[in-house]
């Protein structure tokens, strides 16, 4: 059936969703939300996937694309400097040095635009610049300039965390 | 480590394993499926097929009660095509890539807001026209005199209603919607200056 083939491949692939939910609602109540509504429109828009690009690829089209004209924004959310440790929870143990920066790589991430946000997502997840073209809808020579400078853009928002980088 | 040799891939592949997500079973999934009808779009669409069904009910009532039927029928038209995009911008399903995606969306909001406005100012016009004829009318059966000084009144008392109808229609709106238009635009824009 249909319904079942659907869910199966959601279960085994709801990282993707996980991962867009992070980096997009901030506050964790939200993430459900959001990933409800993703699975929803994933659902919608299933009949429509012909297998031209991978299924992972077309997910994380759909949960961009949902988690960035979302309806939910018309809620007043936190400005980036409120995102604090316990919004985030990235990750759970702080003591170790790693995941300091993790949790700081997060943080500097929550300060981006969403069209940044996607754009680097899909650059982290080793997404090639055709795929992350395709989804983005620019050409993919445009690609390579934007994720180096948004690069940039986070690692000048990292060097102003002081202690880590000593 | 110097923030120079930080490499952003590694840190985030490596941490991966570090996430507290729920994990969801297939059969959380179906359920959520199942549950859609109970999710807030859902509640949505019915009350966009509930409101747009009681504004065709309540033209009928009005067409019946003024012995008109011009009026509702221009009601009930500016309802449906307001429900039609209402439903539409709700439902839409994102299927293609981000920008095409905020292009149509701009579009059908754009639309969407404009056939809001056209109601809001139509609702208006005639509040303000039928506010005004009942006010000569009460006025002139009390006094004759200070003729300019009434409408004046008139005057003021209609922009006031009309004055107060907009501007509670256009928070309405605000606080319906937000910003959403201007963001969407703002995305839009940003993409387009990739290119």
């Amino acid at each position: 059936m249909l319904k079942d083939e659907f869910s199966a491949l959601i279960t085994q692939n709801q990282d993707i969703i996980h991962k867009v939910c992070n980096v997009y609602c901030p506050i964790p109540q939200d993430r459900e939300d959001l990933f409800q509504e993703v699975v929803y429109q994933l659902w919608k828009s299933y009949n429509t996937f012909r297998g031209e690009a991978k299924f992972t690829t077309w997910m994380y089209r759909v949960a961009l694309n949902t988690a960035i004209t979302s309806f939910k924004k018309f809620k007043k959310q936190p400005p980036p400097r409120e995102i604090n440790e316990k919004i985030l929870q990235y990750p759970e143990q702080t003591d170790d040095i790693f995941d300091e920066r993790l949790k700081s790589l997060y943080e500097s991430i929550a300060q981006l635009s969403d069209i940044e946000k996607a754009v680097i997502m899909l650059h982290l997840e080793e997404h090639s610049y055709q795929d992350i073209a395709k989804i983005m809808g620019i050409t993919e020579s445009n690609v390579g300039v934007k994720i180096n400078r948004i690069k940039k853009k986070l690692k000048e928002i990292l060097k102003k965390k002081e202690g880590l980088w000593n | 480590m110097e923030l120079d040799n930080f490499n952003l891939e590694d840190i985030w592949q490596k941490g991966k394993h570090h996430t507290q997500n729920t994990s969801h079973s297939q059969a959380d999934i179906d359920q959520m499926l199942q549950k859609s009808t109970n999710s807030t779009l859902g509640k949505i669409n019915k009350s966009i097929f509930f409101e747009a069904g009681l504004m065709i009910v309540m033209s009928v009532l009005l067409g019946i009660l003024i012995q008109n039927f011009i009026l509702p029928f221009g009601i009930g038209i500016i309802s449906l095509i307001y429900y039609y995009f209402k439903y539409r911008v709700l439902n839409y399903t994102p299927n293609t890539n981000i920008k095409d995606t905020l292009q149509r969306l701009i579009t059908v909001f754009q639309r969407y807001l404009l056939s809001y406005y056209l109601g809001l100012w139509g609702c208006m016009g005639f509040l303000g026209s039928t506010f005004f004829i009942n006010f000569r009318r009460h006025l002139q059966k009390y006094t004759e005199q200070n003729f300019y000084a009434q409408i004046a009144l008139d005057v003021v008392l209609t922009s006031v209603v009309v004055g107060v109808f907009y501007f509670v229609g256009r928070y309405y709106i605000r606080l319906l919607y937000g910003n959403y238009l201007q963001e969407l635009k703002k995305y839009k824009k940003e993409l387009d200056n990739m290119e």
